[in-house]
């Protein structure tokens, strides 16, 4: 070490041009990211109007899903705040963002009870529901683990347990993200504006 | 009891040996009384010391979905209020039961996140508050589960909602609704 006193700064050196370097790399992202980005799977389901849906429509727009329901206190309303928060922190931008919420509990969800229910949080919410055959392939294909329980110890008819996850679907209609429940409206929101085209 | 008779005994004594031994008893006596009184005085004391005091704070609730889906009744209309328990005594004690006119049924939920997945628990058994602790009832936690609303909870919207413990009297606070 000695004999060779540059060697030391000329390391330090090195270690700092490697991180600016992976820093410019790519954008740093609070929600998880999906190593391989897929495609997202296309689906049609109908929304809380009684119209068709069709994922791959909104391309150009970035999409985050969540799925959930109606008679759900705490998870579903607490995401669906956050959402109605990152849509006011996003602005103008909002326009370019579909907030689509899938039931998980096709029996109770009527699109007439989910309309009642978005329209608490924003007009510009999209609920989806469909037949149960429907509903069962879209959970398939996002992973989305969908159980409803007898309820023991309580007057709920059912509970249903659900990933209580947000993904989040580029313009090209690549699934990138997946938010784990509790991210922040504001984390939500930068990944939104990193996504944006 | 014991030192009432005690007195009177002396007070009736005969001859003046007699009495000053009964000065001495009742001297005694009154000693051990006061030590004893002394003794249940600490005891009083430390029992209140040992007590649970719970305070409820900044309770408040969602809002909740209104229009026609309101009609149909029943449990379908759900609603969820948070607080915070604070147990500022001695002793531990329990959340047992919670009431409130705005719902046909209120029931006291946990909700558990693991692997990604939500569930709701019902905690029919209640929620222990250690001494000196507090234990949040909160987005994604513990909370208050609220079944058959009577009507719509309206950002704004104020009621009254009563908290049951095991120990403590129960404690009726106001529910602020709020996103």
């Amino acid at each position: 070490m000695c004999r060779r006193p540059w060697l030391s700064p000329l390391i330090a050196v090195v270690l700092v041009l490697l991180a600016v370097a992976g820093c410019g790399r790519a954008p740093a992202f609070k929600g998880t990211v999906l190593a391989d980005p897929v495609p997202a799977a296309d689906f049609t389901l109908v929304d809380q109007y009684g119209q068709p849906f069709r994922l791959a429509d909104q391309r150009g727009r970035v999409v985050l899903l969540f799925f959930g329901y109606t008679s759900c206190p705490d998870v579903c309303p607490t995401t669906l705040t956050t959402w109605k928060q990152v849509e006011q922190e996003l602005g103008d931008r909002a326009r370019d963002v579909r907030f689509v919420f899938i039931t998980a509990d096709p029996q109770r969800d009527t699109p007439e009870r989910l309309r009642d229910h978005l329209a608490a949080f924003s007009p510009n919410f999209i609920g989806l529901t469909g037949t149960p055959e429907e509903l069962d392939a879209v959970y398939r294909a996002y992973h989305v683990f969908v159980n409803a329980l007898p309820a023991e110890g309580t007057s709920a008819d059912y509970l249903v347990e659900h990933t209580a996850a947000v993904f989040a679907i580029d313009a090209d209609g690549m699934w990138r993200l997946t938010f784990p429940f509790g991210t922040s409206p504001e984390d939500m929101a930068h990944d939104v504006r990193l996504l944006l085209p | 009891m014991t030192c009432a008779c005690c007195f009177r005994r002396s007070g009736v004594s005969g001859s003046q040996r007699e009495t000053r031994r009964g000065y001495v008893r009742v001297r005694t006596t009154a000693l051990g009384a006061l030590v004893m009184l002394t003794f249940l005085a600490f005891t009083v004391a430390c029992g209140r010391t040992v007590e649970p005091r719970l305070q409820v704070e900044a309770a408040w609730a969602r809002p909740t979905a209104g229009g026609s889906s309101h009609a149909g009744g029943g449990m379908g209309n759900v609603g969820a209020v948070y607080f915070t328990l604070a147990n500022g005594g001695g002793a531990p004690d329990r959340l047992i039961g919670v009431t409130t006119r705005v719902a046909e049924v209120a029931e006291i939920h946990q909700t558990r996140v693991q692997d990604g997945v939500a569930r709701m628990v019902p905690v029919p058994e209640g929620v222990i508050v250690p001494p000196g602790e507090r234990v949040v009832f909160g987005p994604g936690s513990y909370h208050v589960m609220l079944m058959g609303l009577r009507r719509p909870l309206r950002p704004g919207d104020r009621f009254t909602m009563t908290l049951s413990f095991e120990q403590s009297d129960s404690i009726t606070v106001n529910v602020e609704v709020r996103q």
